[in-house]
């Protein structure tokens, strides 16, 4: 395990980038197929600072909502996520259909957990330590928040999908795969396991 | 009325001891949610309590009340609980996290103005929160069934033990006079209003805008109230690839 205690000032930021970005570089070509614990800390904290940088921007609602979608296409395995969501149901679905529902089900988080990145707002997000744990990496953070007690973040990165990125993200604990299996299973199930009726109600429920 | 209120508690946590000892039993089994049938009602109780009551309640508390005096009243239920945290710690034999709350309540009571500022802050001083609920995991008590209980929301066995635990063993209630009582559950209502409009979107979004929000609900407070008692479980962590590409 790595302690770190790194405050997101832009600069310390800037340069703890660029410096792991060269140090990325050199030891690419003997590790181009095991990724480190360096990178995995690398990618969330450019997530977060993209974050910060969403959330200060004062954009309107709906630019900032389409930023989030940028930033889960940029940071995270929204295929793998959408895919776990569907659970068995997703197994025999035509690429089309699964195609199109990844689509819904990227706009549908964005938005959901977009408004929840909105609370950290005027707060500080502090990167704690990280590890690798079975087949991946374990990125914890803390979310400093003023006037409410400090969220606890775990972020589980891999790069089983080709390059280092998220699939699940913990708030005090509250995990983004199961939660959100539980409520697609939920909706397929109202809608007798009609994927064209789900993704509708998907796209609707924005 | 102390000891009337006291032997009131200890009644219905035996009776609940003995109802939740019961259907632990059962939960060995595969069902993980015995009660589930009677869960959902008190689900739907408490969906249309907060719809018709509790949400609009607070909607105008916060539209009336400014932030910082919510800030406040806040900090004042907070404080008034402190006491609760300390015999917690006792009960838990973590006498360093006891003497800090102590400490804490000592400077935020008097220093403080009975909770309005928080002194202890200044100083740095971080006490860990501790309930009844918690002293019984500790004690090795199971978690029990997932539990919806109405007026209060989710909760487990063990952690509705808790809840009677800590109105049983709560210090303040034993020595305020009557009228500091009802203000002391003054300020608890008008937190909880404070509370329900600070987390408006995340209220919100599970009871009303999830597919079920009976199962989003148990599967969060499940979740969370682990994390808070046990901290992140690395065998928890499961790998989606693993069942993605098997």
């Amino acid at each position: 395990m790595i302690p770190m205690k790194r405050y997101l000032n832009e600069n310390t930021l800037n340069r703890r980038i660029l410096l792991s970005s060269i140090a990325y570089t050199l030891i690419m070509p003997s590790t181009a197929f095991a990724m480190t614990t360096v990178q995995a800390t690398d990618l969330v904290l450019r997530a977060i600072s993209e974050i910060n940088k969403i959330i200060s921007s004062g954009k309107n609602e709906k630019s900032m909502m389409r930023s989030f979608e940028d930033f889960f296409d940029s940071f995270g395995d929204v295929n793998t996520i959408a895919r776990y969501a569907l659970g068995r149901e997703g197994r025999s679905l035509s690429e089309d259909n699964m195609k199109s529902f990844t689509k819904a089900f990227k706009v549908y988080i964005s938005h959901k957990y977009g408004s929840r990145f909105r609370e950290f707002i005027g707060g500080q997000i502090d990167i704690k330590s990280s590890r690798k744990v079975k087949q991946f990496f374990e990125v914890k953070a803390r979310a400093l928040i003023k006037n409410k007690d400090p969220l606890e973040l775990i972020f589980l990165v891999s790069d089983r999908s080709g390059e280092p990125l998220f699939f699940n993200i913990y708030v005090e604990g509250i995990n983004l795969l199961l939660t959100e299996r539980s409520e697609i299973g939920a909706l397929m199930d109202r809608n007798g396991g009609d994927i064209q009726a789900t993704i509708t109600k998907l796209r609707a429920s924005l | 009325m102390v000891y009337g209120r006291g032997s009131l508690c200890l009644i219905l946590c035996l009776s609940l001891m003995l109802v939740t000892t019961a259907c632990s039993s059962v939960s060995q089994g595969e069902n993980d949610d015995p009660l589930e049938g009677f869960n959902r009602k008190a689900n739907e109780f408490n969906k249309a309590l907060d719809k018709n009551l509790l949400r609009p309640l607070a909607m105008t508390y916060a539209g009336y009340v400014p932030e910082r005096l919510r800030v406040v009243i806040s900090s004042v239920a907070e404080n008034l609980s402190t006491p609760g945290d300390v015999a917690n710690n006792l009960l838990q034999g973590d006498l360093e996290s006891g003497v800090k709350n102590t400490a804490k309540f000592a400077l935020n009571s008097t220093v403080g103005v009975g909770g309005i500022m928080r002194p202890s802050e200044v100083l740095d001083i971080q006490a860990e929160r501790a309930d009844f609920g918690q002293t019984l995991h500790l004690w090795g008590v199971q978690e029990g069934p997932f539990l919806v209980l109405p007026f209060l929301g989710p909760s487990t066995g063990r952690d509705t033990f808790g809840i009677f635990g800590d109105l049983t063993i709560d210090p303040v209630g034993r020595v305020l006079t009557a009228e500091a009582r009802a203000f002391t559950y003054g300020v608890k209502v008008a937190d909880v209003l404070g509370n329900r409009a600070g987390f408006t979107e995340i209220f919100d979004s599970v009871l009303y805008g999830s597919a079920d929000s009976y199962v989003q609900t148990k599967l969060m407070y499940l979740q969370a109230r682990r994390f808070e008692l046990d901290g992140p479980q690395e065998e928890d962590y499961f790998d989606p690839y693993e069942e993605i590409f098997e």
